[in-house]
């Protein structure tokens, strides 16, 4: 192995900076190739600073005004406010945190239980295979939300890590069939025979030959995985199954459909669509971003390729 | 997972009844009655078995008493007449003797006797109830006639209040459910005295009662066996469909031919139910002024103001560090600002609490002379009081939180129900205005009221929500408090209080049994209350006051709110509502519906 690299000429090979380069490069091409892909890209750069920003605008308690109580919207509330008087807006910006933050913490729990048994399981095959299939069976097979449902009932959710986890270990069973599906199909591939005959680890073939071949996949698969997890832990709040130790978009859903009768009076409406934009917005960038996503990851897609 | 196993069971429901077809509807008529059953939501799962916390009993409706109370503050004995058509007590009001109503059968034909009264006593000793208001004997003088006893020694003063409150059931239902020794029984468990041997006897007979009580509220009978109104023809998720009793002793004056009780599992729906105009009546339910102001511009919606005994309160289980500091709870109740939660939380069927005494306001007036109100801490909000208090106590404030004398951040989870909206929303807003003062503090919600319950009685749960000064009565409103809540409880027509240490027991507020107030004066709260179990109202007086003070002074729950009960009727469909009747209309449709009231529109 390390005879083999002395005679690789650094002409000939790209350093890893290069590399990188070269790849943001290539990633920014793919983005601003067409307008719908860059606005999804600057609508998730939008949430995204507001999830690490947001919060540092505002006090850790948002001001209480019993005097404005489901205020209209105005300059000085541009998204109305809630059944204590507190802006919607301020809500709405120091409540992404939580959102997001257990939604990729979810789906990269999601994206890393998912490949890494797909892999396991599509490249060994044998005895791991069917014990991985068969617990991914199960978990695909359990509906993912009720049994969160049930799993709020035990669980503390008062960390996004704690809702990411419990997401992520839901939702990966058709995550790890699919990986695996495509890792049956490169196990046969010339470059893996070729790697295996060069004698290279197995764990070096599965994650530095295989798995940059499902990296498209994968990419598309995490970013799906955000708004899935947006969705059930939005939901539990939603429900009340899930004690609201923070402010959340699900719990501001929650009061407004169940303590301000937003679905019968015009007068709590702004509450009550203020987190639907938000969830409406975000789910619309990461969709438009994914055609973005595609290209980056498949060289076959380039088409400066 | 209250939700989960209700839509599981639902769906499995669902398909049923789809199977039924058109049966259901066809048998709507034009004087179908719709409203909310006010004490649960609909349990399909649920027995039709009114000593099942979620059985599909109604009471007013098929479940019947012996009689209805006013609730009237100046005269706790003003009843409707129920199953009982007459009554009467002996001077002391030790002994009550009960006549029933003449014509009064099951819905199966046959007649309602005093053995069904025996019957009934026998199994409210299995529930515990018969020993609150100290039942002795049960004596059977006739078919329609039964004499009922206090056990000798006591004399409790709402013993016929509580008397004709009890459940009736049928003797050839539920005797079945009871052994033939279980007056042997009851009699066992009510010994007090000192001989041991009794004694034993009396706490085997006392397990005994509780195993049985367990079987009762377990038992489903097939059919619903009603002695009122109406009885429960169907029930699926959305409603339970009662129809008209052809065998009620009042048959005549019932002019409503079916009654539908619609499901629901939070206010929002009430509100939506009310909004389309669907209810013709509708119990007290928790709103905010936006959909109030819907409902009531629905075409014939009226609302009827009625007096309520009921005020919201924060309470504290003193357990729990550092509640177990009388400093410490007044400390925070200088911190919450009342008129904000009320304003928020309830508004418009509340008013701010102006002292935490124990009782609602309106009702405190009559009872508390201006010496004793002068004695009494308003806690208006002061925030510099309650950091000087904490100060004092040793607690230390840095970077702007709260660190309690054993060196521990203080963070705080205020508990309240889910549907609840009123008391989510104020445990939302006195969660700001304590992280404002520097304590973390955060509502946490309870799937449903009798978990809520039970975790309380567990002692789960700090801090959480509790409605005290519950009733005309002083007695039952002092009792929220310093009853069972506070480890106090009647045996044998004896008090007895069970400390913290027992957690099987109930008592979730720990209060110390001994108090001294500022007076000078050492009080105990639990003993204070059981007097006005047997003082005349005239000399409640005294007791009264004291109990105020210590409430002011030891601060067990702070009073938030005082509710103010606002009730619907539509008059779309029916009229003759008793909205001029206040003791009548705070009973459930059922009472009013058997007395005369609500009568279907002619057009219908």
């Amino acid at each position: 192995m390390n005879a083999e690299r002395s005679i690789q000429s650094p002409k000939l090979y790209k350093t890893a900076a290069q590399s990188k380069q070269s790849f943001l490069k290539t990633a920014w091409k793919a983005i601003i190739r067409k307008k719908s892909r860059f606005a999804g890209f600057i609508i998730i750069l939008f949430f995204t600073l507001m999830a690490i920003i947001g919060p540092n605008l505002y006090p850790k308690e948002l001001p209480i005004d019993s005097n404005a109580i489901y205020a209209p919207i105005s300059w000085k509330y541009l998204l109305g406010t809630d059944f204590e008087g507190t802006s919607n807006l301020a809500l709405i910006i120091t409540g992404a945190r939580y959102v997001l933050l257990a939604a990729a913490l979810g789906a990269l729990f999601t994206v890393i239980f998912g490949t890494v048994l797909g892999l396991i399981a599509g490249y060994f095959v044998g005895w791991s295979d069917s014990i991985i299939m068969r617990v991914t069976d199960l978990f695909l097979t359990v509906p993912s939300f009720p049994l969160l449902v049930v799993l709020s009932t035990v669980w503390n959710f008062g960390q996004p890590l704690a809702m990411g986890f419990v997401l992520g270990i839901t939702g990966w069973g058709g995550m790890a069939r699919a990986v695996r599906s495509q890792t049956l199909s490169l196990r046969e591939r010339g470059f893996v025979e070729a790697a295996k005959g060069l004698g290279l680890s197995p764990f070096y073939i599965l994650f530095r030959e295989i798995l940059p071949n499902v990296s498209s996949y994968i990419g598309m698969n995490l970013l799906t995985s955000i708004t899935g997890c947006i969705y059930a832990e939005v939901g539990l709040f939603f429900l009340g199954v899930v004690p609201f130790h923070v402010n959340n978009w699900g719990v501001m859903l929650n009061m407004a459909v169940f303590s301000a009768g937003a679905m019968s009076s015009p007068t709590a409406l702004p509450y009550l669509l203020s987190p639907l934009l938000a969830l409406l917005i975000l789910t619309l960038g990461i969709v438009l971003f994914l055609d973005a996503i595609d290209e980056i990851f498949n060289p076959r897609l380039r088409e400066d390729v | 997972m209250k939700r989960l196993s209700f839509f599981m069971m639902g769906a499995v429901l669902a398909l049923s009844v789809t199977a039924c077809g058109n049966t259901s509807s066809s048998s709507n008529t034009g004087t179908q009655f719709t409203t909310v059953y006010y004490y649960h939501p609909i349990s399909p799962g649920a027995p039709k078995n009114p000593f099942n916390a979620t059985g599909n009993s109604f009471t007013s409706f098929d479940k019947m008493q012996l009689a209805w109370s006013a609730d009237s503050a100046t005269n706790l004995n003003k009843f409707y007449p129920g199953l009982a058509q007459k009554w009467s007590t002996n001077a002391n009001g030790t002994t009550a003797t009960i006549e029933l109503q003449p014509n009064a059968k099951w819905s199966n034909g046959k007649p309602v006797t005093a053995n069904d009264v025996k019957t009934s006593m026998a199994v409210a000793f299995t529930q515990g109830t018969a020993q609150s208001f100290s039942l002795g004997s049960v004596k059977v003088l006739s078919q329609k006639k039964v004499e009922l006893s206090q056990l000798p020694g006591s004399k409790y003063n709402l013993f016929l209040h509580d008397l004709l409150q009890q459940t009736v059931v049928p003797d050839f239902q539920y005797s079945g459910q009871l052994p033939k020794n279980i007056w042997t029984i009851i009699q066992q468990s009510q010994y007090s005295g000192t001989d041991k041997t009794k004694a034993a006897l009396a706490t085997k007979a006392q397990g005994e009662l509780t195993a049985l009580g367990k079987k009762i509220t377990q038992f489903a009978p097939q059919t619903d066996i009603s002695a009122g109104p109406f009885v429960l023809q169907r029930l699926n998720p959305g409603e339970a469909y009662l129809v008209k009793n052809k065998y009620f002793y009042a048959n005549s004056k019932v002019k409503v031919d079916s009654v539908s009780l619609r499901n629901y599992t939070g206010n929002q729906q009430i509100w939506n139910y009310l909004t389309s105009g669907q209810l013709d009546a509708a119990p007290f339910t928790a709103m905010p002024q936006n959909v109030l102001n819907n409902i009531i511009r629905v075409k014939n919606n009226q609302k009827v103001v009625s007096p309520s005994y009921v005020a919201a309160s924060l309470a504290f289980d003193q357990n729990f560090y550092p509640y177990g500091n009388t400093n410490v709870r007044k400390a925070l109740a200088y911190v919450i600002d009342r008129n904000a939660v009320q304003k928020i939380a309830e508004p418009v069927v509340g008013t701010p609490a102006k002292y935490t005494d124990g009782m609602i306001d309106s009702v405190a007036k009559n009872w508390i002379d201006p010496s004793t109100q002068s004695k009494m801490d308003p806690y208006n909000l002061n925030i510099s009081k309650a950091t000087s208090i904490l100060k004092k106590e040793g607690f230390k404030k840095t970077n702007g939180k709260w660190i309690m004398p054993d060196g521990k951040p203080w963070t705080m989870n205020i508990y309240a129900v889910d549907g609840f909206s009123d008391w989510i929303q104020g445990a939302k807003v006195i969660s700001t205005e304590l992280t404002n003062f520097g304590i973390d503090a955060n509502p946490n919600i309870v799937s449903s009221f009798a978990q809520y319950q039970a975790d309380l009685a567990a002692q789960k749960y700090a801090v959480g929500f509790w409605l005290d000064s519950l009733g005309a009565s002083m007695y039952t409103a002092f009792g929220r408090i310093y009853g069972l809540p506070d480890g106090y409880n009647v045996v044998g027509g004896k008090l007895v209080h069970y400390t913290q240490k027992d957690k099987t027991q109930g008592n979730w507020i720990g209060l110390p049994e001994t108090l001294k107030l500022a007076t000078g004066e050492t009080v105990n709260p639990g003993e204070l209350t059981n007097e006005l179990n047997t003082l005349p109202v005239s000399q409640q007086r005294s007791n009264v006051q004291k109990l105020a003070l210590t409430t002011n002074e030891y601060v067990p729950v702070i009073e938030l709110w005082d509710y103010v009960n606002i009730q619907f009727v539509n008059t779309s469909r029916f009229t003759n509502f008793p909205v001029h009747d206040m003791g009548l209309m705070n009973n459930q449709p059922g009472v009013w519906m058997s007395l005369g009231y609500v009568n279907p529109k002619s057009s219908k």
